[in-house]
């Protein structure tokens, strides 16, 4: 078992380094880059002041070095803590990271507990009633969850909110901590959007897990033995069910960071995701690779922490 | 090697995994769809609206009543006899650019797919086994593609390549890659242990014999499963990308791009989001329900009921 | 001798907003919070060197200039720091006589000195600044202090754009203390000036606060207790926040379709009162004209004869625009060529027949089989829409265009470096009302936006004469020939029309009065809310 986690957590290190690689690369890989942007775009200044400005902010930035020496110098720094300072907000990434990260995690964790108090009831409910008018009215409901691009459902929750409520959610930020009914206000609505979206495989992976489940020996035999059909359900077949759910979370995580993105943007929240969009229309490097770095951090650590408890708890793999 | 491959057969299906097999002719081929009618209505459904969404991608020529991107109309125009879906913003024929959407969506859809999930299966069915130091190399290349969000994923490569529909399947081909690699691997690897490879493998069937005769064909109920499932994946992932601006070129009739304007005049125009909206949703949910039902046939530990 | 170099603005500007009389008899109530909205999130706040509209935004109330455009009535030019200012015989000397007892938002007197390290940094040749820089560095060679209360710029030669520039919101005066304190104004800390309102929050991406000074150098002023600008991204929230009147005002860019206009009126009805207005934009289509085939005049001049201006300004800007005109007379009165003669010179008029089969004849000239070109476009707002129009319009005469969309930021690092054939469709936005503004921002050889790289003499010289030109019926005669001459001739940039879009007010915000562009926002210093 420790020879299994030992190994997992050496692979985390290349691959949070590969990411780190690639995410560099195809950022450089996109046309235009902070000096061209913040010059062009104004286009007041004659060409040739445009042509020195834009070598200046070039030089300022560290933008013609080599790549090689721009990343390993980004290495270097982001090992001991320091992401740089932002092109477009001037102040050290770090802090941005700190104003942002919570607040999308937030989010994520919402989105993942809604869909789970509704997706999981709904996929034993599927699963017991197998092939029957519930299984497949679940079956119904849950595929429409994905049938609809998020974005859309979140914009429609406001068109909708507005033209029968004549209300909105409020537009400004406030923390949890400062006053958690205006926060969870703000937050609910793009929460239940991906929830709803987010469910149906959920639904239908806890459908299939339990049905696997509890056609096991071990499940006829606690039934044999006569304990309630409930019982039996819930405790056995459940349990089991629900690590490769929570596999499964850890692994969509990457799709479900993906979405709170566009739900920060829809819904105003002040979130990585903005910050995100932010940086990569404006060329921030800093920004951006600090935020994937850590985007990634977190994926992977979810994974690796998911895929030590189910090592843990099926012995074919731990001792693989 | 024909009496050692029944041995195999016989000792696998009294272990309760099915083989693949084909079933003669046409007649064979009805008879199996309607039993999947029979077995899984809901499948059935799905299969018809696929049905229906791939023949008004053929026929979209025929069907539409006038091309794309025609713009001789007036604008914001509400559904008529002339124009059943309405108009949009620039005076377009909504019905028109939802039929050639049709084939648009289906094309991004199928290719984009097709690629990546193509590709990603026979990485990971391949590397799985091998196993070794390839195996372990490619995992990692999986896992950095995978660590990042698909949709930061898409728009930078969208970015950096830049705007246009075979762009957008790129983008979305490398997307589905990882995922498709790293199910199929598991898969592979599950079907490496059984003893009907066991089987093959002692009776001195080569490498690539035993990949392509059992492993792939084993692997092709989950492949067809995601196949159907990510088609619908990849029209939501470009309908997002064209609401953040980097879909395909927006003169192009994606219900994606349809969307995006439409949720810029909802209250105006309902009928630019209706009607997209609705060929968006219809397709996922035909999708769905046919892989949903594909995967439930399949997959032999889903079968039947409780007991 | 004051010069008032903006002439009357529109009757059509002020119509949507006025019940003016009805309101200037209501007695102003002090008190209530403002809630506005800016498209982005402005970043850096430093004024003197940043350039997005969402900066001027964010600190439109925080500061003060020398001079500013008088609430009252945005036509004309006032002072602000400055009681009053005098100019020299010979126009190159400039006193700005300042007001007295002004201090700034952290307790410090404001002086001459603050005016003079203001604009040392802006005019600092080494200091980037794409706005009041750019403005005023090829007009003012220095600036000295008098008296404590006594500024005095010297010009290079006698510029009549001073006045204007030196109004602009971009110009403001920021503090020495301060200055000397953080390097640079780009800190939230930094931001203190000596506008009505001090600077409260910067929740980044979520809203900008301002709250009101109470010791504000005009007493009794202002009559919000303050300002709050909510950062809404994309159209469908900005439109819900307008919808369920979580916004008061919307009157800046982007501006709202007809169609959204008309949606937020029929949800809140006689609570709010649409408008439309000038942006002070113009729109334009690009040619390089260093590459084929537009390094051809013929090819330029069948493109200018083919664009149907007015469709476009109908279809794609819902009517709401001037077509045509290179100067617009409601922003620049008497400086533009009267829109009557406009309207009548080729490529311009209706109906578009002769002209059509003029260009038809030009391009089948040299391409009698057509010819392929690539239109680029950047993936903003209606800009693809416009584009696919103009190309339908190309089509009709042989140029068969396709388009190639580009994400926002790297379409201006393809402008800025000329990596395009065809621009179907870019606008430019004006930072003064000053005529001279669109010839040096885009015509003249070394304009900066002058990405199609054309370059013709007469038009250097002409503008170069208008910005010398001290004499006003004289400076207009050259603006009117400059005019003529852009728009009779094979240019690279053919201007389709002035922009102007839909905003909407709720009536409870009053004495509200739109500014002359689009950067100049109001302080809101004279705004106030009825309950």
């Amino acid at each position: 078992m420790r020879k299994y986690v030992e190994r997992r957590l050496l692979l985390f290190v290349p691959t949070l380094l590969g990411a780190s690689i690639l995410i560099f690369v195809l950022m450089r890989l996109v046309p235009g880059d902070i000096a061209e942007i913040l010059v062009y775009q104004t286009g007041t200044e004659s060409s040739t002041i445009q042509q020195k400005q834009i070598q200046q902010i070039r030089e300022e930035l560290g933008l013609n070095r080599p790549v090689i020496v721009q990343y390993l110098s980004w290495l270097g720094n982001a090992l001991r803590g320091d992401f740089g300072y932002s092109y477009t907000q001037r102040r050290p990434v770090t802090d941005i990271l700190k104003e942002r990260f919570p607040r999308s995690m937030e989010l994520a964790f919402l989105t993942i507990f809604v869909a789970i108090i509704w997706a999981i009831p709904l996929g034993v409910i599927s699963a017991v009633r197998q092939n029957t008018w519930a299984d497949y009215l679940v079956r119904v409901i849950s595929i429409s969850g994905l049938s609809l691009p998020i974005f859309f459902t979140g914009v429609l929750i406001l068109y909708g909110l507005v033209r029968f409520f004549r209300w909105l959610p409020p537009l400004e930020f406030v923390s949890f901590l400062d006053d958690p009914v205006e926060n969870l206000k703000q937050l609910i609505f793009p929460t239940l959007a991906q929830a709803y979206y987010i469910s149906a495989p959920i639904t239908r992976l806890t459908r299939s897990q339990m049905l696997e489940v509890i056609r096991h020996d071990y499940v006829r035999t606690a039934r044999a033995k006569g304990l309630a059909e409930r019982a039996v359900v819930y405790r056995h077949a459940l349990a089991n069910s629900l690590l490769p759910v929570v596999t499964f979370i850890g692994w969509w995580g990457g799709r479900l960071l993906g979405g709170v993105v566009i739900m920060e943007i829809i819904f105003a929240v002040p979130g990585m995701g903005t910050a995100l969009v932010q940086a990569v229309n404006y060329r921030d490097y800093p920004t951006v690779q600090a935020i994937i770095f850590v985007m990634a951090l977190v994926f992977l650590t979810i994974n690796l922490l998911v895929d030590v408890l189910y090592g843990w708890l099926d012995p074919r793999i731990r001792y693989a | 090697m024909a009496n050692r491959a029944d041995l195999a057969l016989r000792m696998t299906r009294d272990a309760g995994i099915e083989p693949a097999r084909a079933v003669g002719g046409a007649r064979g081929v009805l008879h199996a769809l309607g039993r999947f009618a029979v077995r899984q209505p809901l499948g059935a459904i799905g299969g018809l609206i696929v049905l229906v969404l791939v023949a008004t991608a053929i026929f979209a020529p025929q069907l539409a009543p006038h091309g794309a991107k025609d713009t001789a109309f007036t604008q914001y125009l509400p559904p008529s006899i002339e124009f059943p879906m309405g108009t949009d913003q620039i005076g377009r024929d909504v019905l028109s650019r939802v039929i050639w959407g049709a084939r648009l969506s289906l094309y991004v859809g199928l290719v984009s797919v097709a690629f990546g999930i193509t590709l990603g299966a026979l990485w990971g069915v391949i590397t799985a086994y091998f196993g070794g130091l390839a195996d372990g190399a490619s995992q990692r290349v999986v896992d950095v593609l995978m660590a990042l969000p698909p949709i930061i994923l898409a728009l930078s490569l969208m970015a950096a390549l830049g705007q246009s529909v075979n762009n957008v399947i790129l983008a979305l081909a490398i997307l589905l890659t990882p995922t498709a690699a790293r199910t199929l691997r598991s898969v592979a690897l599950s079907i490496k242990e059984t003893p009907y490879v066991e089987a093959a493998r002692a009776a001195g069937c080569s490498h690539w014999r035993i990949i392509f005769r059992h492993l792939l064909p084993n692997s092709f109920a989950t492949y067809i499963v995601l196949f159907t499932v990510n088609i619908s994946y990849a029209i939501v992932v470009e309908a997002a990308l064209s609401f953040l601006g980097l879909g395909v070129p927006p003169d192009e009739p994606s219900w994606g791009g349809m969307l995006t304007a439409g949720t810029q005049a909802m209250e105006t125009a309902p009928w630019m989001v209706f009607f997209p909206g609705l060929a968006i949703s219809l397709t996922v949910f035909g999708l769905n329900l046919l892989g949903d039902a594909i995967r439930d046939l399949t997959d032999p530990r889903l079968r039947g009921g409780l007991g | 001798m004051r010069k008032s170099l903006i002439l009357s603005l529109a009757v059509s500007l002020l119509v949507g907003l006025s019940a003016p009389r009805a309101d200037s008899q209501e007695k102003p109530r002090y008190g209530g919070i403002l809630n506005w909205y800016v498209y982005a999130d402005p970043g850096r706040l430093d004024i003197h060197a940043e350039s997005p509209l969402s900066v001027q935004q964010a600190l439109a109330g925080i500061y003060s200039g020398l001079l500013h455009y008088d609430p009252d009535d945005p036509t004309k030019i006032v002072g602000d720091l400055a009681e009053r200012w005098t100019v020299s015989p010979d126009g190159k000397t400039y006193t700005f006589h300042l007001r007295k007892g002004v201090k700034w938002h952290d307790g410090q007197p404001f002086s001459a000195a603050d005016v003079k390290t203001t604009f040392d940094r802006v005019l600092n040749p080494n200091f980037q600044s794409p706005r009041c820089g750019s403005m005023l560095k090829p007009l003012v060679s220095s600036v000295e202090i008098v008296d404590a209360h006594t500024v005095q710029f010297q010009l290079k030669f006698p510029a009549a754009p001073f006045i204007s520039s030196v109004a602009s919101a971009w110009c403001r005066v920021a503090a020495r203390h301060i200055l000397e304190k953080y390097g640079d104004l780009t800190k939230p800390e930094a931001q203190i000036g000596t506008g009505p309102f001090k600077f409260k929050r910067y929740e980044r991406d979520s809203v900008i606060e301002w709250e009101k000074n109470k010791d504000y150098f005009i007493s009794g002023l202002p009559y919000l207790d303050g300002v709050k600008q909510f950062v809404l991204k994309g159209v469908p929230t900005q439109v819900a926040a307008a919808k369920a009147g979580r916004i008061m005002l919307w009157d800046t860019w982007p501006p709202m379709k007809k169609t959204e206009a008309d949606e937020v009126k029929r949800t809140r009805g006689d609570e709010v009162e649409t408008f439309q207005a000038s942006l002070n934009t113009i729109f334009l289509i690009y040619m390089h004209t260093q590459k084929p085939p537009f390094n051809n005049p013929d090819l330029r001049r069948a493109v200018n004869l083919a664009i149907d201006r007015q469709e476009l300004v109908t279809k794609t800007l819902e009517g709401a625009g001037v077509p045509c005109a290179l100067l617009d007379p409601k922003l620049v009165g008497d400086f533009a060529l009267p829109l009557a003669e406009v309207n009548k010179l080729p490529g311009c008029r209706q109906p578009k027949d002769a002209d059509i089969a003029e260009a038809k004849r030009l391009v089948e000239k040299h391409y009698p089989n057509g010819v392929d070109v690539e239109a680029a476009v950047r993936s903003v707002g209606g800009y693809i829409d416009r584009a696919q129009l103009v190309l339908a319009q190309l089509r009709k005469i042989g140029i068969r265009g396709t388009i190639k969309t580009y994400e926002s930021a790297a379409g201006f690092a393809v402008y800025g470096k000329g990596d395009f054939t065809f621009m179907a469709t870019q606008d430019r936005a004006m930072v003064t009302a000053d005529p001279g503004d669109v010839f040096a921002l885009i015509y003249t050889t070394e304009a900066g936006s002058n990405w199609g790289k054309w370059s013709d003499r007469k038009v250097d010289e002409l503008t170069d004469r208008g910005l010398k030109e001290p004499n006003r019926e004289k400076r207009k005669q050259i603006y009117h020939e400059l005019q003529r001459y852009i728009l009779t001739q094979d240019t690279t940039a053919v201007p389709v029309g002035w922009v102007e879009g839909w905003f909407f007010r709720d009536k409870r915000v009053r004495n509200y009065k739109a500014s002359p562009t689009v950067y100049d926002h109001n302080t809101f210093m004279k705004v106030w809310l009825a309950p």
